[in-house]
């Protein structure tokens, strides 16, 4: 088989894996619907108990999951090939820190608690001032390592400002509630949050499909892809603003859930023979089945506890990025 | 190769400041098509900083035009089917197989994510040919020696299949096996009608293989011309700061630095 072949037979496998997964999100809920009767429910006119439930707590849980998996696995790839490092990730510029923060802030200022769509759009807001601050830090010919130290820089005062304000929090219950939302999760989201995020990821999806020939070029260091009709202040643009407007909507609406952007991208990239441009697909593929999949064990591991997804996906990945670690030493050497 | 025909490259009055210093300074010279071409000069004269104006890497004052086209007006893509370009201490990221490599050097001429045109295809593999890379053509480009890795880089420089190419200290790290082998294939790419721009600081390799030599002394070119013209005992001590052996072999004139004046 060619390397075409295999890879288009990836893809083929990774999209099984992903419908798969959706349709067993479908189904899985404290609710206890039958198969047959639960999916013929998602397309039902009439307005039931069944119908509700599937179309309006399930449907928008399986899609965000899959959008925001895909978010994750696509950013992740994408920053991993433009700074040519494969232990970037999508949080690297700020972005999810700060959609957390304004998030915060409207739990905080009890904003969320009477206008509830106030926490998503506060927390775009977030990651908009973000990618202002590390574009204008980073420069307009920004390499790579200005971006970096601009998105640490952006990081950090928002982690900074993160725990300021859960220090100021008046009761411990809105503490509780900032803790919990920054712990990520897609519980009770609805359609809304679903209308509200998704054309934000799929513009930033766009945007960062058109990087992928660049990525490759990146390949042979930044001198050479501009030497290959490459314009580099394009490319990071797109890769900054496309990761900003997806991974932004994606923190906006299940807040910062880590790792997937990570170690899908490190997962795959064997898999699609390390081509940059490969990867991206592959990574969104992938990332959609690992959320999919974390947010089918949070509700099958401990129904009642309600597990966060953040905390799983750190569980797991955690000690995944620590064998990273250890296997890219030992290949330094 | 008559001397009445246009350049290939023609830089006039180029200035190139970084850092608030002239680096470049009011330069002028140009290329004939079908000539390898030395660009000699110590450290920090210029060299590397004129490849990257060439490539409209750098911004800068003066013309540069190509083949009578101001390179200015055009775009990043255009020229990228104009010039090729290979840089010094080349990188390859990613372990991607060898021939993938060299297919990266088909971008100008692709678009989108379409698959690579038969051209393509043909280009890359008398690329992987011509430098005797078909064997390994499946394996990691991260997991060759030095010497197959600068062979890789060059056939994705092939690849592109450019009139001009500009290689930044192309033969520095290599074995001499390996420096004879690229200026032997830098000579034949000539014969085909390419021009190449080298910058080189071997001396004697710059006297066997090179058709003409800029030396480069301060941003500007004290001389130019042939081995002969250009590498003189008051030229090299002037600007290099050096006294040389020469002397004359079966391959012409050898020249080796041999103390600092």
């Amino acid at each position: 088989m060619t390397e075409r072949g295999r890879f288009f037979l990836l893809m083929a496998l990774l999209t099984g894996l992903v419908v798969v997964l959706f349709v067993a999100s479908l189904l899985i809920g404290p609710a206890g619907l039958g198969i047959s009767a639960s999916l013929s429910a998602l397309f039902a006119a009439d307005g039931d108990v069944v119908a509700i439930v599937m179309q309006e707590i399930r449907l928008p849980r399986a899609i965000l999951g899959a959008a925001i998996g895909a978010t994750l696995g696509l950013s992740g790839a994408a920053m991993q090939g433009y700074l040519r490092n494969p232990l970037a990730e999508p949080g690297l510029l700020g972005v999810s820190a700060s959609a957390s923060l304004g998030a915060v802030m409207a739990i905080y200022t009890g904003l969320s608690s009477s206008f509830p769509l106030a926490l998503p759009l506060m927390a775009l807001g977030g990651a908009l001032v973000a990618v202002v601050f590390v574009r204008l830090l980073a420069g307009e010919s920004a390499t790579p390592i200005s971006l970096i130290l601009a998105g640490v820089a952006v990081s950090s005062l928002a982690g900074a400002l993160t725990s300021l304000v859960l220090n100021l929090s008046p009761n411990p219950f809105a503490a509780l509630e900032i803790v919990f939302w920054m712990l990520g999760s897609l519980k009770d989201r609805s359609m809304t949050h679903v209308w509200l995020s998704l054309p934000f990821m799929v513009v930033g999806w766009i945007m960062l499909a058109q990087v992928a020939r660049a990525l490759d070029a990146l390949t042979l260091g930044e001198v050479t892809a501009a030497s290959l009709g490459f314009k580099l202040s394009r490319v990071q643009a797109l890769v900054v603003l496309g990761t900003a407007a997806s991974v932004g909507a994606a923190t906006a609406v299940a807040g910062a859930i880590g790792f997937i952007g990570l170690i899908v991208p490190h997962v795959l990239r064997p898999l699609v023979g390390s081509h940059p441009s490969r990867l991206l697909g592959a990574s969104a593929l992938g990332g959609a089945a690992v959320l999919l999949a974390a947010d089918i064990a949070v509700r099958v591991i401990a129904p009642e506890r309600d597990l966060k997804l953040g905390v799983l996906t750190a569980l797991v990945g955690a000690p995944f990025f620590l064998w990273l670690i250890f296997k890219t030493r030992r290949e330094m050497i | 190769m008559s001397a009445a025909a246009a350049p290939v490259l023609e830089v006039s009055d180029l200035s190139v400041a970084l850092g608030g210093r002239e680096v470049i300074d009011a330069l002028s010279c140009s290329l004939q098509a079908g000539t390898v071409v030395g660009l000699i000069g110590p450290n920090g004269s210029g060299k590397s900083t004129l490849l990257k104006a060439i490539l409209s890497l750098l911004p800068y004052r003066g013309s540069i035009r190509f083949a009578g086209q101001d390179l200015a007006g055009m775009a990043a893509k255009a020229r990228a089917r104009c010039i090729a370009y290979l840089p010094q201490d080349g990188e390859v990221i990613w372990p991607i197989a060898v021939d993938d490599v060299v297919m990266l050097g088909r971008a100008p001429y692709r678009s989108g994510l379409a698959p690579p045109s038969e051209a393509d295809s043909a280009a890359v593999e008398a690329a992987l040919i011509a430098m005797d890379l078909v064997a390994v053509r499946k394996r990691s480009a991260r997991m060759l020696s030095g010497g197959e890795r600068s062979r890789v880089l060059m056939a994705r420089a092939l690849a592109q299949q450019t009139p001009l190419l500009l290689a930044d200290e192309p033969t520095t790290g290599l074995d001499p096996a390996h420096q004879i082998g690229l200026m032997e294939t830098f000579q034949a790419m000539a014969r085909e009608g390419q021009t190449v721009l080298a910058s080189l600081h071997d001396l004697a390799l710059a006297a066997q293989w090179c058709d003409r030599l800029l030396l480069l002394h301060e941003g500007r070119i004290a001389l130019a011309g042939t081995a002969q013209e250009v590498l003189t005992p008051a030229a090299l001590k002037r600007v290099y700061g050096v006294e040389a052996y020469f002397g004359e072999s079966r391959a012409g004139r050898v020249v080796v630095p041999i103390a600092r004046t």
